[in-house]
């Protein structure tokens, strides 16, 4: 019973992807981590090109720089990093992720809304 | 090795460990994680949830306190070198107070999209093709369903640099149609033609975007078939590591041509917003932001205002 759990386990294991990263190169201000996107990206889409090995150095570097408390080394390495995955189709870095909010989908101005109001012009 | 294939189970494990060594070993070239997923819990004030024109002898509540919970993420089934497909959607649920529950939005979004990547000469680009179905409930009845079909291509010149075409189709349908479906019925067929440029001047620097859209609006009642006209920009500068502040602004100007009784409904928008980021941890983040809108209309029942103010925590499955 127990060596059939550990196989169970070992499948789901299996199953899930060795990298925890997915694809969306974001720039959260945490440079070892975002460059390290970046460098997975460029050697996913364009495995053994300048642009990955350029990106895979900038990663090691920033991680490094990180480790090292020295900051801006670490921003400039995960620029270069951005820089090189910006020229490979499919690694463009997302500068924004828009915020889930609760806003209509269409203006309900003019509309006179979802329900009839209980006073006013439009109603 | 014999004890391997004495114990079939022990050699099950073991090529599965092996092949999870081997996975470790090449990892550069592994697909990246085919999912994301995010949770979101903001809460805010809104001073005008109906959005009740200025000028009105509207006695209701219109301001509001706003709880709201959501998730958003994406599933791709292919991901290739070259191109992948997949599924994602989004969830929100939003809680009113001061007696305005009838406006809580309840918002299914799900979507089906498929994404090719090219490089034209040096070009990096890609082409982009999504299908959007959304269901919109407020108060817990049913509001609008909606139908869009998108296709896309953005082409970046130099790597600072991210320029795009687009072209929506929508096909929107309203439960409420009024009481006069061929003036009042807002069930549409929306067209929009969009172009946008981003330009960020490197990492952990300034980024600028603009956005320009065309739209026509045919909708099967007259008073909402319009032509717009919008453009709006996006400005993120980091305040202090690892604060970003994000400012917006946009315009959008409404020409509703078979408004019917004469003269004909125009209407000239503007929202501005400014919101802080906070990155807590590599997961969590965490943002307060402000928004203004101001709806100037031909006509005064078309005039409004509204404030938004929301908090906000998001946690990324990164």
């Amino acid at each position: 019973m127990t060596k059939k759990l550990l196989l169970v386990g070992a499948c789901i294991m299996a199953m899930v992807p060795a990298s925890g990263f997915s694809i969306t190169i974001l720039d959260t201000g945490r440079p070892a981590v975002d460059a390290e996107y970046a460098a997975h990206c460029v050697e996913f889409r364009a495995p053994g090109s300048a642009a990955a090995s350029s990106a895979r150095a900038a990663a090691t570097k920033a991680q490094q720089d990180e480790t090292a408390g020295n900051l801006n080394a670490a921003m400039a390495d995960a620029d270069t990093a951005f820089q090189a995955a910006a020229t490979v189709a499919g690694c463009a870095p997302v500068w924004y992720k828009p915020l889930l909010d609760g806003t209509y989908h269409q203006d309900i101005f003019g509309t006179q809304g979802p329900k009839p109001r209980p006073s006013g012009p439009s109603s | 090795m014999l004890m391997i294939i004495k114990k079939p189970t022990i050699g099950l494990i073991a090529l599965i460990l092996a092949v999870l060594v081997w996975g470790t070993a090449t990892f550069a070239e592994e697909p990246p994680r085919p999912w994301d997923l995010s949770l979101r819990f903001f809460t805010g004030y809104d001073s005008n949830v109906p959005l009740v024109p200025k000028s009105t002898d509207f006695q209701g509540r219109r301001a509001t306190w706003t709880l709201g919970a959501g998730a958003e993420g994406s599933y791709k089934f292919v991901q290739e070198k070259q191109w992948e497909l997949g599924t994602g959607g989004s969830f929100v649920q939003t809680w009113n107070n001061n007696n305005l529950s009838s406006f809580d939005l309840t918002s299914f979004a799900p979507r089906l999209f498929g994404t090719y990547f090219f490089q034209m000469g040096t070009l990096p680009g890609q082409v982009g093709m999504a299908y959007d179905f959304r269901h919109d409930l407020l108060g817990g009845n049913e509001f609008e369903n909606s139908h869009t079909l998108s296709w896309d291509v953005t082409v970046l010149p130099t790597p600072r640099l991210s320029t795009g075409l687009y072209y929506h189709l929508a096909f929107e349908d309203f439960l409420n149609e009024g009481a006069n479906a061929p003036l009042t019925s807002r069930d549409a067929v929306n067209h929009a033609v969009g172009a946008n440029a981003t330009y960020s001047f490197g990492y952990n620097k300034p980024s600028i975007g603009l956005n320009y859209q065309f739209s026509h609006n045919n909708a099967d009642g007259q008073n909402f078939t319009f032509d717009s006209h919008a453009v709006s920009v996006r400005f993120i500068t980091p305040v202090i590591r690892p604060v970003k502040l994000v400012l917006e602004a946009g315009y959008s100007s409404q020409d509703y041509t078979r408004f019917t009784p004469q003269p004909v409904r125009t209407q000239d928008n503007q929202n501005y917003g400014a919101t802080l980021l906070f990155p807590l941890t590599r997961h969590l983040s965490a943002d307060v932001g402000y928004k203004f809108a101001r709806y100037i209309g031909s006509q005064t029942q078309f005039s409004a205002e509204r404030h938004i103010v929301t908090v906000g925590l998001t946690y990324d499955f990164r």
